[in-house]
């Protein structure tokens, strides 16, 4: 009891001296443009901020814990933009202006501390510069929150107590048009396409789909929605596919309303992890024709059109709900003479 | 063939340690003892229990036209591996043993197209099959034990069991059992007299009495007794591989 009491004394005590210890400043992403937590905003595994998302001057919702306790001497929030892994802006050379060069942290603005845990929006164009939006480099900064008696403190030494730091990336680039391939199917259809940015980790791909853009030649007709090289058509609904190598997608004509000998054009863009979408792709049209594989061709030399019919004439098909109990039962009986042949042979022994 | 003999017996060694020690193993009923082609013609080589096969080839159900046309020209491959338990040896014959077989092929070929814009790509169609066989295996190795032709002649046969499946697209179109009788025809060629000194090394450090190349040719009669399974039997199919016994 007297111990407890003690420590609750020592710690009213600490709390009490301005700039006394408190718990590391952190800096904790909130959802946001899609975002769900955890949010990452950078690398293959993250979503950085696109070009669309810069130009906005989106906010990015940030969540500061362990800020000093207010009556102290630090004040403010500093805000700095360093290079990412190699710009430590706690040290203060690297917030000052060094005779020919520029700083290395670029300050970004200052707010007041109002409480040891505070909700911040760090606007996307203001946090990377107004020329970010528009670079053709996709790039990661580091953000620095320091907290400093007075604002835009390029002189003194902050602790690492008194400072954190969260990575973000922008990516104002999107990937390249993919070039896509002719393609035609039954109960599928697998549109392909080749990426020309293969080193780029993708989100996906968006499948535009216009079931009057072709003629009965299958030829693309010109005028409709999905323009070749241009920019994502907004009337028409896309299907997304994700994968960061994704180079093929599969759709279903009967769900599409395709009949036998219908066309339709295809459209393909690809979004980059920012979310960048590509222009479209080269526009095909997709045939639904009728496709006859093994199975198809089995059952019809053997007379049965209907290759349900045609399974269900095969013992022990699954698909058929069961098959004959006689071929199940050789299945059963030829494992249960192969256990019992074993064991005789171990008792000979 | 020699070369590739040759390169297998050096791989023999390669996975053998560095310094084989010395050990003394009890005498069983297995290889005749002081065979011409050990060095020491009173080393006496230990027991010999089983066969192990690793093995691939090719082999094409007798599904007709429509099978043929599918798949033209895919030979599978077919891979797999035996164990076989030696059960017995006949003397001056060789090992009867009861042993066990499972093996893999999947063939795959464009679906045809037969309405609409010939050439366009309309997927792949496929058919996949896995089979187990349990096998009456009779090893005449008397040549190699006791004439110094280093080669085995093994005979097999014994039920046949085949689970298929097949489809087109992403489509599964069916799937199940076949069963019926399998049939085997083996050459093998022991590898000892090639580096006696190796085989002799792998007996005491692994308990490898012999290693063999071989060439099988077998057939199936699976699914070919009844109209309710797929005939995935074939008349005539072939595997090689190589071959431990231990």
């Amino acid at each position: 009891m007297r111990h407890t009491l003690l420590t609750l004394a020592l710690a009213a005590i600490a709390g009490s001296i301005p700039g006394a210890a408190h718990a590391q400043i952190r800096i904790t992403p909130q959802s946001f443009g899609g975002r769900t937590s955890p949010v990452v905003l950078y690398g293959n595994s993250g979503q950085p901020i696109s070009a669309a998302e810069c130009v906005a001057n989106v906010g990015i919702p940030l969540e500061i814990t362990g800020l000093p306790a207010t009556g102290g001497v630090l004040t403010v929030l500093d805000i700095w933009r360093g290079p990412s892994g190699s710009g430590n802006c706690n040290q203060a050379t690297n917030r000052q202006t060094m005779t020919g060069s520029t700083p290395i942290c670029t300050h970004i603005q200052s707010v007041a501390i109002t409480s040891t845990i505070q909700s911040l929006s760090l606007p996307a164009e203001t946090a990377f510069g107004a020329a970010a939006c528009t670079s053709s480099v996709s790039t990661p900064y580091d953000f620095y929150f320091l907290a400093v008696a007075t604002a835009q403190d390029n002189s003194t030494e902050v602790s690492t107590t008194n400072a954190g730091s969260v990575t973000v990336a922008i990516d104002p680039v999107a990937p390249g048009a993919p070039v896509l391939m002719e393609s035609a199917g039954d109960t599928v259809i697998t549109v392909g396409w080749s990426n020309p940015d293969a080193t780029e980790a993708l989100y996906g791909a968006h499948v535009y789909v216009d079931l009057s853009g072709c003629d009965a030649t299958g030829t693309p007709v010109t005028g409709g929605p999905l323009m070749a090289g241009g920019t994502a058509p907004t009337s028409v609904t896309p299907s997304t596919f994700q994968g960061q190598t994704i180079e093929s997608a599969t759709l279903d004509p009967a769900a599409l309303g395709l009949a036998y000998g219908d066309f339709a054009a295809v459209g393909v863009t690809i979004l980059d992890r920012a979310r960048n979408e590509s222009v479209l792709s080269n526009v095909v049209c997709i045939e639904r024709v009728q496709v006859q594989g093994f199975w198809d061709a089995y059952c019809a030399e053997r007379g049965m059109a209907d290759v349900e019919a045609c399974r269900a004439n095969y013992s022990c098909s699954i698909e058929a709900g069961g098959g004959s109990a006689s071929a199940c039962g050789w299945a059963v009986g030829l494992a249960a003479l192969a256990a019992v042949a074993r064991r005789r042979m171990r008792r000979a022994r | 063939m020699k070369t590739l003999a040759t390169g297998l017996a050096g791989l023999a060694l390669m996975l053998l340690p560095g310094a084989a020690h010395a050990q003394t193993r009890a005498v069983g009923g297995g290889s005749v003892a002081g065979s011409n082609y050990a060095i020491d013609p009173t080393f006496e080589p230990s027991d010999e229990n089983a066969t192990f096969e690793l093995r691939a080839g090719s082999y094409r159900p007798s599904l007709g036209a429509a099978f043929d046309a599918s798949f033209s020209g895919d030979l599978g491959p077919w891979i797999g591996g035996e164990l076989d338990l030696h059960a017995v040896r006949i003397p001056y014959i060789g090992p009867l043993s009861l042993g066990a077989s499972v093996g893999w092929s999947e063939w795959t070929g464009n679906a045809a197209i037969l309405s609409g814009s010939a050439g366009a790509n309309a997927g792949q169609t496929g058919l996949s099959l896995v089979d187990f066989a349990v096998l009456a295996v009779l090893r005449v190795d008397a040549l190699s034990r006791h004439l110094d032709i280093p080669f085995v002649l093994s005979g097999k046969v014994g039920p046949d069991l085949g689970y298929w499946r097949t489809g087109t697209g992403t489509q599964l179109q069916g799937e199940g059992w076949s069963v019926g009788l399998r049939w085997a025809a083996q050459l093998a060629l022991e590898l000892d007299f090639l580096e006696p000194r190796a085989a002799r090394r792998l007996d005491e450090a692994w308990g490898i009495n012999h290693s063999a190349l071989f060439f099988e040719v077998l057939g199936s009669s699976m699914g070919q007794w009844s109209t309710r399974q797929l005939p995935l039997g074939s008349d005539l199919a072939w595997t090689a591989g190589l071959g431990f016994t231990f």
